[in-house]
């Protein structure tokens, strides 16, 4: 699957792959142990997410905005933020993904 | 210029009962932004005039922040949440009334950091020092016990009443995090630092803090009145409270 995106915050324009996992509530986070760096997927840039920001590599969030308050902290730390239609309830809940930076693309795939 | 805030997003699966607290929010919200945003020509520039005035001048919201009493809660919840509810609408308007100006500082300050030690980074400390075992789990309630994931949401426990493996895996998580040494926002501002957007972002914090807290007294009080419906029988647990609606749990006090 593939979809476009559009840059919120952003800090490398290189290709970048690994896993990622979908959080639609904070509240995961109270059960969420992850050993690796990890893509975040989530409808909406709630501030509680700065609590896993040394295992964040890049937040994707379908709504939010630069003014939120994660989005200012995510520039502060240096974590890429980017916008990206409402594909949370089409796709699993983990995999691993691509960003192409080029061509504003991400890719969703099965392999690791 | 459109609102960049979506605070009607603000409160993850939010429970019948905590949909009150939304739009207070977003009622807090429009206003501001009536005030002042105009599709009319010359409203508009007599508007980005006060927005101008309005955003250099951060002493009332500090003050504001500065000044806060909390609630003294007394034996009775009907009217302490009456009281608590007033608050909460005063401090989502300077919520609302500080960003906007915030975003009129945005448009100075796309890409600098903030100079401003945040109430969030405050928190991570806290947990960070816990995860270390410098501070106990009853000083870290003590300290930061009113905060939630999903803060808003009135069914959400605090941390307070977390477990400790629940505030092991918080800390955990967020032990890694290399906070950069900032001053907190009142030093900054006693040092006379003058970076706008950096103070605004701050004292949406604090204010962001003060709700919370405020929230944290309504979740005791609701609670408390769930227990007084237990034993008049309308409802079984305590949980139970959270599917009514705000105006239908008004309906009760009687």
């Amino acid at each position: 699957m593939k979809f476009i995106f559009e840059e919120l915050i952003s800090f490398g324009k290189k290709n970048c792959h690994g896993e990622y996992r979908i959080l639609t509530n904070p509240s995961q986070i109270l059960n969420f142990k992850v050993k690796n760096k990890f893509f975040l997927l989530t409808p909406f840039l709630f501030p509680d997410y700065v609590l896993l920001f040394p295992k964040i590599e890049a937040i994707l969030t379908v709504e939010g905005s630069i003014l939120s308050h994660l989005a200012i902290l995510c520039r502060e730390y240096k974590i890429p933020v980017l916008k990206i239609k409402n594909v949370l309830r089409e796709i699993p809940e983990e995999g691993v993904l691509t960003i192409d930076y080029k061509n504003k693309l991400i890719k969703l795939t099965n392999e690791k | 210029m459109s609102n960049p805030f979506e605070s009607s997003e603000f409160i993850a699966d939010p429970s019948k009962l905590s949909l009150f607290i939304k739009d207070i929010a977003v009622k807090a919200e429009k206003k501001q932004v009536v005030k002042f945003y105009s599709q009319r020509f010359l409203k508009r520039k007599i508007k980005k005039i006060s927005l101008s005035m309005q955003a250099q001048n951060y002493i009332p919201i500090y003050s504001y922040i500065l000044n806060f009493k909390k609630h003294k809660l007394t034996n009775k919840a009907w009217e302490n949440i009456e009281t608590l509810v007033l608050k909460l609408e005063e401090v989502f308007e300077k919520i609302s009334l500080n960003n906007i100006s915030l975003s009129y500082w945005l448009n100075f300050n796309k890409n600098k950091p903030s100079e401003i030690l945040t109430k969030d980074e405050q928190r991570i400390n806290f947990l960070i020092n816990f995860h270390k075992r410098r501070i106990s789990a009853q000083d870290l309630k003590k300290t930061i016990g009113t905060f939630a994931l999903n803060p808003f949401e009135l069914s959400n426990p605090r941390l307070k009443e977390y477990s400790q493996s629940q505030i092991k895996i918080l800390a955990q998580n967020a032990v890694d995090l290399k906070i950069p040494a900032k001053p907190t926002l009142r030093e900054y501002i006693n040092k006379h630092g003058k970076d706008r957007f950096s103070i605004y972002s701050a004292m949406r914090e604090e204010l962001k803090w003060l709700a919370m807290e405020i929230t944290a007294d309504l979740r005791i009080n609701f609670l408390k009145i769930a227990k007084i419906l237990i034993r008049r029988k309308i409802i079984e647990k305590q949980s139970d409270i959270f599917k009514f609606s705000f105006d239908e749990i008004k309906k009760f006090n009687k």
